[in-house]
């Protein structure tokens, strides 16, 4: 039985090519595997990129999934992988933002799609999830143990109008964990520069201040993980746009640095975030 | 030609207490008169307090509130007025009372997304999107009331009333409001810091905003702490005018007209 579960988290490059991110993802896998990492989280789209063209070539794309599946096979690190993708489901090929969960035996245990999708997402078609869904996660070499987690994909996590708060419906399923991908606009609001610096520390501002306060009131750790290159796959050399790390309880517990690649991980105790079935009444 | 109009804002005492806060307000309405503001806006529930037992007099809260409408009238303050309110209907609710100089009622907006507080004084939330026109000489201001909450809102399920006010036309935020404070060091500085970051995105991403909060506790206690939030004026992510924190401060702020006005036939 294991106290402990190590997460980690990969601040990396999204660009718009696959081939590039392969790259990106399997260094990222490397790093875990030497940090004896059980889970690594990715940002947003971080296989596919968050581009126009992400599915001009959907083989390519799923050659790509594989090819990672089986690195993080080989290399005993379990993903909760940012991609888009094509995913088909009961009314057809639909488009999704979505976070793909595997175990570090490379058993593949199911996705979280984005539930609030923003402009850019509608412009490749991407279809917002109206179901809003935790994630069971195994821990430890038995998995005798699981984690209710969230998976919240950018604006999943900071709400906007007539939908429901993400955050606090998977709150109220009882989740111990919210997984944040994210790959917030950054360094490219306005064409004017002074303005582009005010918008940016805005909504770090403001991002900063939605995780400390999701994770201070639900008493709930957030994982989160920015892209370091623009939102769509530009390289870019200044901030990301929110804060990569783990914060539990109003605080960071570790954060990186807010530019280039950078990895990290957290030792959870397992007894604070691994799900305790209800007590069945009927045998008491 | 008037070019631009005075908005002033009062962060004063909400106490239980009618007739106390009917002398905050009329200090606060002498302050707007001395200092031209054209219209004075006043934390959420300014009149009648934020407490359980507001409307067991009912009659005190009709002749405070009649009595601060002639006074902002002889003073030829409009008003922007928070207060919990009792309707014929008998629902309660949580409103900004809207008056021009001369006094003229305009009309009254509702909160929409309700605390838990709220629900306690059985307050009933506001069921239609409804911004307000304010007049001003020969032009209208399309504005929008915002009571605590509703400008945070997005993080509830009812949530984004700024984005919605925005869509509609509104040119102006008027954010009367009253939260919880003195609950805990840590948490005192989470939610002053979220509340800080909200108004910022709003008013950088859609309006300028005109915050006003109480300076007591939300329940009405005499406190000397921190406000929960900023009161002044946040324009364009930055904060144009603001106050200390503790304690009652007045403030105004000047917009140009033309930022403001309804563009459009105004029929």
């Amino acid at each position: 039985m294991t106290d402990i579960v190590r997460f980690g988290g990969a601040q990396i490059p999204c660009s718009s090519s696959i081939d590039a991110n392969l790259i990106t993802l399997k260094k990222a896998i490397d790093w875990a595997a030497e940090n004896d990492v059980e889970y690594l989280v990715t940002p947003e789209a971080a296989l596919s990129g968050y581009s126009d063209d992400f599915n001009d070539n959907p083989a390519k794309l799923a050659d790509a999934l594989a090819e990672i599946e089986l690195y993080a096979i080989k290399k005993h690190v379990g993903l909760c992988l940012g991609t888009l993708w094509n995913e088909i489901e009961f009314n057809g090929n639909i488009k999704r933002n979505q976070i793909r969960y595997y175990k570090n035996d490379g058993k593949f245990l199911g996705i979280t799609n984005k539930n609030i999708t923003i402009e850019q997402d509608a412009r490749m078609g991407i279809v917002n999830d109206h179901r809003i869904l935790g994630m069971i996660l195994p821990v430890g070499p038995t998995s005798e143990q699981v984690i209710l987690a969230g998976g919240l994909i950018c604006v999943d996590l900071f709400g906007t109008i007539d939908r429901d708060n993400v955050p606090s419906v998977l709150y109220s399923m009882g989740i111990k964990l919210m997984i944040h991908a994210t790959n917030g606009m950054r360094g490219e609001w306005p064409t004017n520069p002074e303005e582009t610096e005010l918008a940016d520390e805005v909504m770090d501002h403001w991002h900063d201040a939605n995780f400390r306060r999701y994770s201070f009131l639900s008493k709930v750790p957030i994982i989160t993980v920015d892209n370091c290159y623009m939102m769509d796959g530009k390289e870019y050399h200044g901030k990301t746009s929110s804060q990569s790390g783990v914060i539990i309880n109003g605080r960071w517990a570790t954060k990186v640095p807010r530019t280039g690649t950078q990895y990290f991980y957290y030792d959870f105790n397992l007894k604070d975030i691994v799900y305790t079935p209800p007590i069945n009444t009927d045998t008491l | 030609m008037i070019n631009t109009i005075r908005f002033g804002g009062a962060q004063i005492p909400v106490t239980p207490f009618i007739k106390k806060n009917v002398l905050a307000l009329k200090k606060a309405i002498d302050w707007g008169s001395e200092n031209n503001v054209d219209y004075l806006v006043t934390p959420e529930a300014a009149l009648s307090g934020y407490a359980i037992n507001f409307d067991n007099d009912i009659g005190e809260l009709v002749a405070g509130l009649t009595e601060i409408e002639k006074y902002a009238a002889s003073k030829q303050v409009g008003l922007c007025l928070g207060t919990l309110w009792l309707e014929q209907d008998n629902t309660r609710r949580n409103q900004i009372r809207y008056y021009t100089s001369q006094g003229k009622f305009i009309s009254a907006t509702n909160k929409m997304v309700l605390t838990p507080w709220d629900n306690q004084l059985g307050i009933t939330q506001g069921e239609i999107l409804k911004g307000i026109v304010i007049p001003f000489h020969d032009e209208i201001i399309p504005a929008a009331g915002l009571i605590c909450a509703d400008l945070y809102g997005h993080a509830s399920n009812e949530g984004g009333l700024p984005e919605k006010f925005f869509n509609i036309g509104a040119k102006i935020y008027i954010h009367a409001t009253n939260a919880e404070r003195n609950v805990d060091a840590t948490r005192d500085k989470i939610e002053e810091i979220w509340l800080e970051a909200n108004l910022q995105r709003i008013s950088y991403y859609m309006l300028p905003v005109i915050s006003v909060d109480n300076c007591y506790t939300m329940q009405g206690e005499k406190y000397r702490g921190k406000t929960a939030t900023q009161s002044g004026v946040c324009f364009k992510g930055q904060w144009v005018t603001k106050v200390p924190r503790s304690g009652t401060h007045y403030f105004y702020h000047d917009f140009d007209i033309d930022d403001l006005k309804l563009i459009g036939p105004s029929e």
